[in-house]
């Protein structure tokens, strides 16, 4: 093989390197499909670009609690000022299937008496 | 230092805006794609590819690209990182990836002197060829990484 069709088959090869994580990183395939609830301490939170997140603590663990897009988190009505750190939220969503990864993927949020569903057409499964 | 950062008015521009960032973000993409198929090409050429074009015309051509392509790189980068700076300054990916960059540029660095002043067409200059090419590779697989590993 030329140097150049050597190149040309590492190239050709990259997709399936890449396949495995990209599934892991976007979308829902690495959490569970059951409901999950998570009820903790605010200790971080990031409304912005390019995933919000929020830290929360159960008393044991940091969860990483990943919303939906930014557009569709403000939409909701949630925001970094409508909780502060220290605030219990509660997060209804689906955790990693991997139990000893502490993330899951919210659906709806709750702060006090306020609701915030940042998947409204998932969360409505909640309500039945 | 990252405090400041984090608090420049375009940092918080790019953090809240729906179109902003996806746009740095392909810039971002589109530069590094062009920087790293340039340097492969010149890679490529010195390794013995492509002897229809002259090793010096092929580079007279390539690495103006290059060069601008690491410059919109490096300013897309920069803007990428202000909207994070604290989360990615402590990613060890995204540390990785940086000293990977500054391997590259060092070893890009010691090709242009070693080829003009002590070895023109040696091994040496074959020897950092591949090198490059490795590390151009690398530091794109590690930028990619950096959204999938080593964050909280």
């Amino acid at each position: 093989m030329s140097p150049l069709s050597r190149l040309l088959a590492l190239f050709a090869a990259l997709p399936l390197m890449v396949a495995v994580p990209a599934l892991a990183h976007h979308g829902w395939s690495w959490a569970s499909e059951d409901w999950f609830e998570l009820e903790g301490s605010l200790t971080d939170i990031y409304i912005g670009q390019p995933h919000p997140t929020l830290t929360l603590n159960d008393g044991t663990n940091d969860w990483t609690v990943e919303l939906a897009p930014v557009d569709r988190t403000l939409a909701s009505g949630f925001d970094e000022d409508v909780v502060a750190i220290g605030d219990t939220v509660v997060a209804h969503g689906h955790r990693a299937l991997d139990e000893a990864d502490y993330r899951m993927k919210a659906v709806r949020l709750v702060v006090g008496d306020a609701t915030y569903d940042v998947y409204p057409e998932f969360a409505a499964e909640l309500d039945q | 230092m990252l405090e400041a950062i984090e608090s420049l008015p375009l940092a918080i521009y790019l953090r809240r805006d729906l179109f902003a960032y996806p746009i740095v973000n392909a810039l971002h993409i589109l530069s590094l794609g062009m920087l790293v198929t340039s340097a492969v090409l010149m890679d490529a050429r010195v390794l013995g590819a492509g002897r229809a074009v002259p090793l010096d015309a092929a580079i007279g051509v390539l690495r103006p690209v290059a060069i601008a392509a690491l410059a919109v790189a490096l300013v897309t980068g920069a803007l990428l990182f202000s909207v994070r700076p604290g989360e990615y300054a402590g990613n060890p990916v995204f540390l990785t990836k940086l000293g990977l960059i500054g391997l590259a540029l060092a070893n890009a660095g010691f090709f242009v002197f070693g080829r003009r002043h002590l070895w023109p067409e040696s091994a040496v200059t074959r020897v950092s060829a591949t090198v490059s090419i490795l590390l151009w590779i690398s530091v794109l697989f590690a930028g990619r990484a950096i959204a999938f590993f080593g964050g909280s």
